[in-house]
């Protein structure tokens, strides 16, 4: 339990930036919204008539009415996903590497206490840091669409928000797998957040070109695709309890991994 | 419990190709204070590592307690350590680091903490990003001794604390082993090991190349000469085996010999000497001959 204070403490000032961030990126991005309805929608839509399909389909507009408040949310939500998944591939890296950076490690593991365990601690508050992150996006979310619409389905504000979830547990167990598993960490972040990067972007390419649909098993940010979400209201359950399996491996393997290797110290 | 507190047999740590530790075996037995002593270098903090499974051994044994820490953590409820440099949490004042280290053993340790933070003139209140080198090592003194362990690891644990606070250091220890503590003493710094220790093991390159009790090493047949020849000898005289710290002064030679003295005396027969003084070397030319020029 100590662990899991020490870590929420340290923490604290993160989370209250990373979540008046978020609030002020929904609330500005909802803003656009209002100014689209009326005759603006109409225009808007010309305009968006020009774009090539390839585009139209990155933003999901060949499958949403864009002008509708949920067709407009899930374009923002391709960069809240994006945003709360860059926050936990932070977590997931600081979450040995800090220890190592800093060189507190030595101090910390000569507690009775075994590396598994005080992983375990960490990973627990970890998550803790992932679901207000994601509790934030939720209401914030709710209550800047009921203010801008009142007949919104929060059904699917819901279920983008639980595929939501499970991509951050994802990218924080990747990322986790990478900093357990590394002696030199000078680098983890630079090399977690290349790899969120890049699925993220080979999500956009399979978007635009459907003929290599076949890749989206290998992007993170395909397995809860909001138009999908949106369109047939409901998560796919396979996905969910694939990721959620993957995410275990990647944690058990990363420990076992760190329970060989040395410390940086 | 096993008497023999720290136990290591052929401990061996290679990172990568390069050495840390090679073959390494002692025995620190309990209520002892054993001094680890060896230049910078020489693989002592990767020893005290290993035995604390910081790092992973490449071969052989290591035990504290008579267990093996990367098996069996518990042991670690009876080890305090102060290593040779202090890095903490800066965003923590200093009882906070205290309490959160006190939080890891069951008990309160509140009036522990006061004291040791009396004796070592420690300010509890201030933030641990503001205090200089000294005060942090105070800081892990009194996070290795809050728990009253029974085995105290201290690494280089002196440097950065003034020479009245390593006085107040040294009495706390005494204290501390009067109650029992077993305290292994890693420094480079022969004196300071030489005020407190019963034993000293002497490490190069990763190897022990002594172990002895304080008394015996200076016992032993250890001899300091200085010799006047009367004109300018052969400066191979004393290139023979147990010859150290060599030093040649015109006509002067000095060394520390270790034998039987007849055999210095057996090479200078056919020469004329002038002056001649054999004497008993200090502690730390003995050191210096299992270091050679280093």
């Amino acid at each position: 339990m100590n662990i899991i204070k020490r870590e929420l403490k340290a923490n604290l000032k993160s989370i209250i930036g990373w979540s008046i961030f978020l609030v002020l990126f929904i609330a500005m991005g909802m803003q656009k919204y209002e100014a689209l309805q009326g005759t603006n929608a109409e225009e808007f839509l010309k305009i968006m008539d020009v774009l090539p399909d390839a585009i139209k389909a990155v933003f999901g507009m060949n499958v949403l009415d864009i002008t509708s408040i949920i067709g407009y949310y899930s374009v923002l939500y391709l960069y809240l996903i994006l945003i709360i998944s860059i926050h936990a591939v932070f977590i997931g890296t600081n979450i040995i590497n800090k220890e190592e950076v800093d060189k507190t490690a030595e101090f910390l593991f000569l507690k009775p206490m075994t590396r598994h365990s005080v992983v375990n601690y960490k990973l627990i508050a970890s998550l803790i840091n992932l679901v207000i992150l994601n509790l934030v996006s939720l209401i914030s979310s709710i209550i800047i669409l009921i203010y801008l619409e009142n007949n919104v389905e929060l059904l699917n504000i819901f279920l983008l928000h639980i595929g939501m979830f499970i991509t951050q547990v994802l990218f924080l167990s990747i990322s986790a797998f990478i900093s357990l598993s590394t002696y030199k960490n000078n680098k983890l972040t630079l090399l977690s957040t290349s790899i969120l990067l890049s699925t993220f972007f080979l999500s956009m390419i399979i978007d635009a070109f459907p003929e290599i649909n076949v890749l989206r098993f290998l992007t993170p940010f395909k397995y809860f695709d909001a138009k999908e979400i949106v369109v047939n209201q409901g998560l796919n359950i396979y996905y969910v309890v694939f990721l959620i399996l993957v995410s275990y491996l990647l944690i058990h393997v990363g420990k076992l991994n760190y329970k060989k290797r040395d410390l940086n110290i | 419990m096993s008497k023999k507190v720290i136990e290591t047999k052929n401990l061996t740590k290679f990172y990568g190709k390069h050495r840390g530790i090679e073959d390494l075996t002692l025995e620190v037995s309990k209520g002892e204070i054993f001094g680890f002593i060896g230049p910078n270098g020489s693989g002592k903090s990767t020893t005290i590592r290993t035995l604390l499974s910081l790092i992973h051994k490449t071969s052989g044994e290591g035990y504290l307690f008579g267990k093996d820490t990367s098996i069996d953590k518990s042991v670690l409820k009876n080890v305090g350590y102060v290593p040779s440099e202090v890095f903490y949490y800066d965003d923590m004042t200093v009882i906070e680091l205290l309490e959160y280290s006190a939080s890891f053993y069951s008990g309160n340790y509140k009036k522990r903490i006061q004291y040791l933070a009396e004796t070592m003139e420690l300010d509890l209140k201030r933030k641990i990003n503001e205090l200089s080198f000294g005060n942090k090592k105070k800081v892990a003194i009194v996070a290795a001794l809050l728990h009253s362990p029974k085995l105290l690891i201290l690494d280089e644990p002196t440097t950065g604390l003034d020479p009245l606070m390593q006085k107040k250091f040294y009495n706390l220890l005494k204290e501390e082993n009067e109650k029992g503590m077993t305290i292994f003493f890693s420094s480079h710094v022969l004196q300071e090991v030489q005020k407190i220790c019963d034993r000293v093991g002497i490490i190069k390159e990763g190897k022990i190349v002594e172990i002895s009790s304080i008394k015996t090493l200076k016992e032993e047949k250890y001899k300091k000469f200085i010799i006047e020849f009367s004109k300018k000898v052969n400066k191979n005289l004393f290139a023979i085996e147990n010859v150290s710290d060599l030093k040649i002064e015109d006509k002067t030679h000095s060394f520390i010999y270790k034998g039987d003295v007849n055999n210095i005396l057996s090479l200078i027969k056919e020469q004329t000497i002038l002056d001649i003084t054999i004497e008993e070397p200090s502690l730390e030319e003995i050191f210096m001959h299992y270091y050679g020029n280093e």
